[in-house]
């Protein structure tokens, strides 16, 4: 900035003065700290508003001197009388300074002689001893000392020649100062000079008093005075106290104000009104003072409220028939500084105890506690007031006090009041006003942020101690105090937000019951029911909705207890219908929440398959609970239930066939199965095992545990089912049992399959497994002749199982051919087969017809030999199913 | 005399004491906080060829210019909006109009509400309600008007005050 502008500024500031409501400007004392912080407030990246502090400077104040000298004095007086001139020096400067009382000079048409100061500090004119003194001493700032200076009018002095004293004061300042006032005398022969006192010269304001004015006349002249008239103008700040007017010549009697009509006649010799002679105005006539007499005339007044500390001063004004009007010196009455200060919880009233303690309810971990204290100076002068905090130890560790002006912004400097005025008609802005007891005060905020972590087991308390800067033995305290710090902060609710959360749903205290509103604790609030699934896992949900009820934005962790073994527990997102119809992703906490917001969390619960043997029947709890993060003290806890169903399920399987051939069996295999989630107990009741056809009979064996049919372990009695056979099948649990059926010698291949039921009972509920049982062919055996040329060897054609009928042919030496065929007609494979035939009866075996002989080739043929009876067989060995064998020979007929 | 003595005794009000009390310890404001804030002083001296320079210095006679300088500086390295930076006019001196920098300010009487300067307000005087101006006397904040401040960036205010004299 250039030089001219800053003049340009300078010149606005000055122009400005004197404007609007402010306070009046006066330098500030010597040694005055003028401190200063800047607050910055802003929003940071989260959009939170925040404020930041600078750190604190600090100016002192520096002396600057100055002071004024009044007053120049006239007196009468006749020759040869000592003369007093009274003189006041007030320090108007910044600090304390001495002052040099320089000699003083004489001058005019006589001289002074004898010219000295005295000490006058009760300001009555006259000297308080006789020591002559040359300097003032230490004043303070602001303060006053009244002294005298002493002259002897010489003995030579005629009437009417006037002679004057001239004093200087000097003061410390570099350079220095020098400030005079020059005081005249003038002699007469009749020598009025009058005297002003104030008994007593200070205390406080108000003050009922009575406070006595004293004139105290003297006529140290030759001849007498006449019409001696004494002028007191009761000053601002007094009152008069009516009829208490006194003249020393009439002693107790009282005077008459000169109210209309008189009550009572001013003695002779004085007339003495208040207010009618001029207004506010003590006025005395005293007809004639003698020579060389003196007197007094007294009266009273009291102090006004309300007045700041200082001087109450006032000059009366004396003149005679002779004498021209003068004036005495300056009486003053000092009102006393008094400090005082009520700190109470009230914008507009300083009665003490009014609004105290200044109570906030209650306010979650992580809150702003604003208290609102207001500091009422019920002294007498502006005054400040220290602020003390005691108290706060108990509060939670981390917890911050900061004590704000009152535009609940800016940090009190120092911890310090500005001042608060003395109430003077109003008070300015910023002060608060009680208009009832004439006080002027100042909020102060005490600003408490909570740790996020805060909790309190009841109330807390911090004591605020306000002190005058003034008087530190002038103190009040206040209290604030925090009711509670609220315990929680979070609410989840079923199905529905809080009716006071953001978006609000109609969760409340009067459906808590449904709803989980508020602390619920181990009450279930919602069950979801379902039934398992066999082979796979089965999902149900909760609709979570984690209220923030905190002050602060948070995050809450989500965490489920109680889940049954096996189960899962998943938490995740709404899939945007905002009923967890759908979810989205997998959450493990809800993300920042703001104050006063919620956010549905989907909770899917998976209860396993029952085939895993996890998914028993039964209501399980799950305690569904969000966390703060920031304070894990804060969180809430929900109770839901899962109801899983009884599923009863027991299978047997399979329905099976198989073929068997007569007289012979078959074993089937079945698996009993419990798929359902109970255990459950097996039974066969009567009839549990059955045939369809007669003459069948079944069996049924317990596995020994192996699943696999262990001949002469599985198949032994000990085994056998029976009506008698019980056992509980746990869940997931298998049992085979194999079933042996056997079919009658008698059965055909063209005989209906046997059914065969085998029945298992549980929980009053069948099941059943039918196996179908055919006799199949087994082993055939097909034998076919032909009459044969006995000299072929063949192989022959034209085999046939009819008989041969008599012919020429079959006479003795024919040859027959024989063929026998062995097939296989069951669907297993046999072993040992054998093709056994007899030579028949008077016939010879022939090879020259074809010697025995087996096809397909291999086996091992025996035989009588050629030209003998007996028997013939192949030894085939295994036959599988469809295989067959040929046995071929010839005979010759005897 | 008595406003003299008033103000002898005002100008005790301002002593040295913590500003912050913690539950146990005293706070600062946190070097960490995302908007360091700073505030210097410096006296304004006017040499005989007019020209002027500010001196650094703990001591002021009454009726001289002090400039404070408010240095707001972001230590994150996001962007703070709204940034507002508020100086109080302490006791006994007076803001000198005009002199902030930037030079778009308002000021506030009470603290709380906050209006370009002069100041008006509407008062009610025997019943009739009359609009005062303020004089600089009545200006006991200045707050300049509200930026956005870039990560790492900082920005700097200044307003003069003149010592009451």
């Amino acid at each position: 900035m250039k030089i001219h502008a800053l003049l340009r500024l300078l010149a606005a500031a000055t122009l400005s003065l004197g404007l609007g409501a402010g306070t009046a400007e006066a330098a500030p004392a010597a040694g005055t700290v003028i401190g200063n912080q800047a607050t910055a407030t802003y929003n940071d990246a989260g959009g939170t508003a925040r404020t930041a502090t600078s750190n604190l400077v600090q100016v002192t104040v520096t002396q600057v001197k100055s002071f004024t000298l009044t007053a120049d004095g006239a007196r009468t007086a006749v020759p040869g009388q000592v003369v007093y001139y009274p003189h006041t020096i007030t320090n108007t400067g910044n600090g304390t300074d001495t002052y040099a009382l320089n000699a003083p000079t004489t001058g005019g048409a006589f001289a002074h002689t004898g010219l000295v100061y005295y000490l006058d500090a009760d300001g009555n004119g006259v000297p308080d001893n006789f020591t002559p003194i040359a300097t003032s001493g230490p004043i303070a700032m602001g303060g006053v000392f009244r002294f005298v200076v002493a002259g002897t009018v010489p003995g030579g002095a005629t009437n009417g020649q006037t002679g004057t004293i001239t004093i200087s004061v000097t003061d410390t300042n570099a350079p220095a100062s020098t400030l005079s006032n020059t005081d005249t005398t003038t002699v007469s022969v009749s020598a009025i000079t009058v005297t002003k006192g104030v008994s007593p010269s200070s205390g406080p304001s108000p003050n009922a008093g009575p406070i006595t004015i004293t004139l105290t006349y003297t006529n140290t002249g030759s001849a007498a005075a006449t019409n001696v008239e004494l002028r007191d103008v009761i000053p601002a700040g007094m009152t008069y106290l009516a009829g208490s007017g006194r003249w020393s010549v009439s002693g107790a009697t009282a005077l008459t104000d000169g109210v209309t009509p008189p009550a009572i006649a001013d003695p002779a010799g004085i007339t003495y009104d208040y207010n009618v002679s001029a207004a506010n105005r003590v006025t005395a006539v005293i007809a004639t003072v003698p020579a060389t007499s003196t007197g007094t005339l007294r009266f009273d007044v009291s102090i006004d409220a309300g007045r700041a500390p200082g001087n109450i001063d006032n000059q009366a004004q004396y003149l005679s028939s002779t004498q021209l009007t003068a004036n005495t010196n300056v009486a003053s009455y000092t009102v006393t500084r008094s400090a005082g200060v009520v700190a109470n919880g009230s914008n507009g009233n300083s009665t003490n105890g009014t609004l105290e303690p200044v109570t906030v309810a209650s306010a979650s971990p992580g809150a702003m506690v604003d208290f609102n204290n207001f500091i009422w100076n019920t002294g007498n002068a502006a005054d400040s007031f220290g602020i003390a905090l005691t108290g706060t130890g108990a509060w939670p560790a981390g917890t911050t006090f900061t004590l704000l002006q009152t535009d609940a912004a800016t940090p009190l400097v120092a911890s310090t009041t500005p001042a608060i005025p003395a109430y003077a008609a109003g008070c300015p802005a910023p002060f608060v006003t009680d208009a009832t007891n004439l006080r002027c005060g100042y909020r102060v905020v005490l600003r408490v942020q909570l740790p996020t972590n805060a909790t309190s087991a009841g109330a807390l308390q911090v004591t605020k101690t306000a002190t005058s800067t003034f008087d530190n033995t002038r103190s009040d305290t206040v209290i604030d105090q925090l009711g509670a710090i609220a315990a929680n902060t979070v609410d989840i609710t079923n199905g529905t937000a809080r009716t006071d959360s953001l978006p609000a749903g109609t969760a409340a205290a009067g459906n808590a019951a449904t709803t989980g509103w508020g602390t619920t604790g181990t009450t279930v609030i919602t069950t979801n029911a379902i039934t398992p699934a066999a082979a796979a896992p089965t999902t149900t949900r909760f609709s979570l909705y984690v209220n923030h009820l905190g002050a602060v934005a948070d995050n809450f962790n989500l965490s489920v207890t109680g889940t049954p073994a096996g189960w899962t527990v998943t938490f995740n997102a709404d899939g945007g219908a905002g009923n967890c119809s759908t979810v989205g992703a997998a959450i493990t906490a809800t993300g920042p929440l703001n104050p006063g917001t919620n956010r549905l969390v989907c909770a899917q619960v998976t209860v396993p398959a029952i085939s895993s043997g996890q998914a028993a029947p039964g209501t399980f709890n799950l305690d569904f609970r969000a966390q703060s993060a920031l304070n894990a003290t804060v969180f809430d806890v929900k109770r839901d239930a899962v109801t899983v169903n009884t599923v009863r399920l027991v299978t047997l399987v399979a329905n099976s066939a198989q073929a068997t051939f007569a007289g012979g069996s078959v074993l089937y295999t079945h698996t009993l199965a419990n798929a359902g989630n109970v255990n459950e107990p097996i039974s066969f009741a009567a009839g549990f095992l059955t045939d369809s056809r007669a003459g069948w009979t079944s069996v049924a064996y317990r596995d020994n545990g192996n699943g696999v049919f262990d001949p002469g372990v599985d198949d032994v009695p000990a085994n056998q089912v029976s009506t008698a056979t019980a056992f509980t099948l746990n869940v997931g649990a298998t049992q085979v049992f194999f079933v042996r059926v056997t079919s009658p010698v008698t059965a055909l291949s063209t005989d209906p399959a046997n059914l065969t039921r085998f029945t298992a009972t549980y929980n009053a509920t069948t099941v059943f497994v039918t196996d179908s049982t055919t006799v199949s062919g087994g082993l055939t055996v097909t034998k076919e002749q032909v009459l044969v040329n006995c000299a072929a060897p063949g192989p022959h054609a034209g085999y046939s199982a009819a008989a041969i009928a008599p012919s020429p042919v079959t006479v003795p030496g024919s040859c027959i051919a024989y063929r026998i065929t062995v097939a296989n007609a069951t669907g297993l494979g046999l072993t040992a087969v054998a093709a056994t035939d007899n030579i028949p009866a008077n016939t010879r075996q022939r090879n020259s017809c074809g010697a025995p002989a087996v096809a397909p080739a291999g086996p091992v043929v025996t035989s009588p030999g050629d030209g003998n009876a007996g028997t013939i067989s192949a030894a085939v060995g295994v036959l599988n199913a469809g295989q067959s064998s040929v046995l071929t020979f010839c005979v010759r007929i005897q | 005399m008595s406003d003299l003595n008033n103000i002898r005794f005002a100008a005790r009000a301002l002593g040295v004491l913590a500003v912050f009390v913690t539950a146990g310890a005293l706070a600062q404001t946190s070097p960490t906080a995302p908007l360091a804030t700073t505030i210097e002083q410096r006296t304004v001296v006017v040499a005989a060829d007019g020209r002027e320079r500010l001196e650094a210095g703990d001591a002021v006679r009454p009726g001289a210019v002090v400039e404070y300088t408010v240095t707001l500086r972001n230590t994150t390295s996001q962007g703070l909006k709204n940034v507002q930076a508020t100086l109080p006019i302490p006791a006994s001196t007076e803001y000198l109009p005009g002199s902030a920098r930037p030079a778009a300010i308002t000021g506030s009487a009470d603290g709380t509400t906050y209006s370009v300067l002069p100041i008006r307000r509407t008062v009610k005087k025997n019943g009739v309600e009359v609009t005062e101006t303020l004089g600089p006397r009545d200006v006991r904040w200045v707050r300049w008007a509200a930026l956005d401040l870039a990560g790492g960036a900082s920005a700097t205010f200044t307003a003069r005050v003149r010592v009451d004299k």
